[in-house]
């Protein structure tokens, strides 16, 4: 399981990237889907959850649709105009970040640069 | 996958509604999310019960609330900022009032600054944040009114209990009207907004009791700081109801619906607890008997002052009667002592009249007689006062000022009977001005004889003073009278 430490800055992405490609998920589905995808070695919980999709609501992100289901209520997440862009940018992000990442992980790579 | 009824939904959403999820659709969500949850648990063959039990181990109203308070300092910037100050302020208060208490009881330099800078952070900073905070997480409007009126009167009272501790003027008007806006506004309006929140009539009673014994025990806090007769019925009265019947019941009801302990419970009785024993200290009471020991010791000094003046004045007559001789011989040193005796009494009476006219807050006339009948004082057990007036801020008060008069009173009779020494070990004796000093301990004469003191212990120490000037004059006078006849 991954660490919280290194989960921080890459849920917002995470998040972003589910929605771009399923269109819209309500909250429950999405911590099921990260659980699933990274076959349970990620969990995103529902108390670090909300309040980031609260949050991507505020800016504008994402906006709201709701639908009755089962005899609740049932807040579906989606992806505004402008929250489109801003998936792309934060997924291109992430990606980079973890490129980078893996870079500095190679094994032997002082060796080529010849610092060791 | 299983669907759960709208009854069972309704059961887990009345749970989310406890934790007072106000913020937009969070509600919502939370309670979506727990459905789904339970729904999973159910497909694997639980039954609802046990599936919900397993779930809401997982999602306890403490965490509910903190989802809120995440998302809402994620999101709301002032909320965000005022929790900060919060935090911030609050820490530097309690550091500053805890460094200045303990600077205050080793009478180093310094508490004084500590206590009105760490106080005004309190007051000023940490209780509004504090009072923001909690006014945004309960997030009902109609409870605007409880958190102002708290707002004020708590800003109020704080400030009040500072001007009293710097011994400032104004610390009377800022208590009552601070104690008057807890009492008259805020305790009322608490007690409707419990009233309306209670449940059973059970409850009902048990929260007006509450208010009723809290709305008591102020008042009998106010009555006692403003010496106010009454204040000791009201006390009795409202820490009766407080602690033997609200408490229990409260902790009964408390330990019924939770079926435990709860850390806010612990946080509430133990917050009382420190706020009931701050009360006391504030308007502690010293024990009657006390107090009467020292109103019959001034008595029975003032006695024999009078007796000593009758005495004394019988000897200036004797003295007027004498042959011209001795009054050529004589009559410079008794001028001299007549006078300087009378003016340092005065000297010491004064100081009475001026320590009764502050405490009680009386004229000089109604001051001149209460020292007379010391049982006539009301703030008998006043030292603020006392020290103030007598060692000022720097042992620059009175007391000072006074062992100068009777240093000089001293040097001044000594002149006059230089050739006694019987008489030179007793002025030495009687108007000691030595400061106190044993192998452990050491205090100037000042502090000794009035740090800490109560008034109606400080008179007798001027009362003492006052016997033993008269009985010095009868000696003194006598000794010169005698030198001159050669007796």
């Amino acid at each position: 399981m991954a660490s919280n430490d290194l989960l921080k800055g890459t849920l917002k992405p995470i998040i972003l990237k589910l929605l771009s490609e399923k269109g819209r998920m309500y909250g429950y589905e999405i911590t099921q889907s990260v659980k699933l995808i990274s076959e349970g070695k990620i969990e995103l919980t529902f108390g670090a959850l909300y309040p980031i999709l609260h949050k991507l609501e505020q800016d504008g992100v994402v906006r709201t649709e709701a639908e009755v289901i089962n005899n609740r209520n049932r807040i579906y997440y989606v992806l505004t105009e402008k929250g489109n862009g801003t998936a792309r940018e934060k997924i291109a992000e992430l990606e980079e970040f973890v490129n980078t990442i893996k870079l500095l992980l190679k094994p032997q790579l002082g060796m080529d640069y010849g610092i060791a | 996958m299983e669907s759960l009824s709208a009854k069972q939904v309704e059961i887990i959403s009345a749970d989310v509604q406890m934790a007072k999820i106000t913020f937009t659709h969070l509600a919502d969500d939370l309670i979506d999310h727990i459905c789904c949850e339970v729904e999973t648990e159910m497909s694997s063959g639980k039954s609802f019960q046990d599936a919900y039990e397993k779930v809401r181990q997982l999602f306890g109203i403490r965490e509910l609330q903190k989802i809120q308070e995440n998302t809402r300092y994620l999101i709301d910037k002032n909320y965000k900022n005022m929790k900060k100050m919060m935090k911030v302020s609050g820490t530097i208060s309690l550091i500053m009032l805890g460094l200045a208490t303990v600077f205050k009881i080793f009478h180093w330099p310094g508490a004084g600054p500590g206590f009105v800078f760490g106080f005004f952070i309190l007051s000023m900073f940490f209780f509004p944040s504090a009072i923001y905070i909690n006014f945004r997480d309960s997030h009902q409007k109609k409870n605007g009114l409880l958190h102002l009126t708290a707002l004020i009167g708590g800003i109020a009272f704080m400030v009040g209990v500072l001007f009293k501790i710097m011994h400032w003027p104004g610390a009377g008007v800022m208590l009552v009207v601070g104690t008057g806006a807890l009492l008259l506004l805020f305790m009322p309006i608490l007690l409707f907004v419990s009233l309306k929140k209670a449940k059973t009539s059970k409850d009902k009673m048990l929260y007006s009791m509450g208010v009723f014994a809290l709305i008591i025990f102020e008042m009998s806090f106010l009555f006692k700081m403003m010496h106010w007769p009454g204040s000791s019925v009201l006390i009795l009265f409202g820490s009766i109801l407080l602690f033997t019947v609200f408490l229990p019941m409260y902790t009964y009801k408390n330990f019924k619906e939770n079926g435990r302990i709860t850390g806010q419970y612990i946080f509430l009785v133990t917050t009382s607890m420190f706020a009931i024993i701050f009360t006391f200290l504030l308007s502690i009471n010293v024990s009657k008997n006390v107090l009467e020991n020292f109103i019959r010791q001034d008595y029975i000094t003032m006695e024999v002052v009078k007796h000593l003046e009758v005495r004394n004045e019988k000897v200036y007559t004797e003295y007027e009667k004498m042959s011209d001789s001795i009054h050529l011989q004589c009559d410079s040193s008794v001028a001299v002592l007549k006078k300087n005796t009378q003016d340092l009494y005065d000297f010491i009476n004064e100081l009475k009249i001026q320590l009764v006219q502050a405490t009680d807050k009386t004229d000089k006339k109604t001051a001149e007689e209460m020292i007379v009948n010391t049982s006539r004082i009301i703030a008998k057990d006043n030292y603020e006062v006392v020290h103030k007036i007598m060692l000022g801020d720097a042992n620059n008060g009175k007391a000072t000022m006074l062992k100068e008069k009777i240093e000089q009173y001293k040097t001044s009779v000594l002149a006059l009977t230089v050739s006694n020494p019987r008489i030179k070990f007793l002025i030495e004796k009687s108007l000691n001005t030595e400061d106190y000093v044993t192998p452990e301990f050491k205090q100037t004469w000042e502090e000794y004889r009035f740090s800490g003191t109560v008034l109606i212990a400080s008179l007798p120490v001027f009362s003492d003073m006052e016997m033993n000037v008269k009985q010095l004059e009868y000696e003194v006078l006598h000794s010169i009278i005698c030198k001159s006849n050669n007796l």
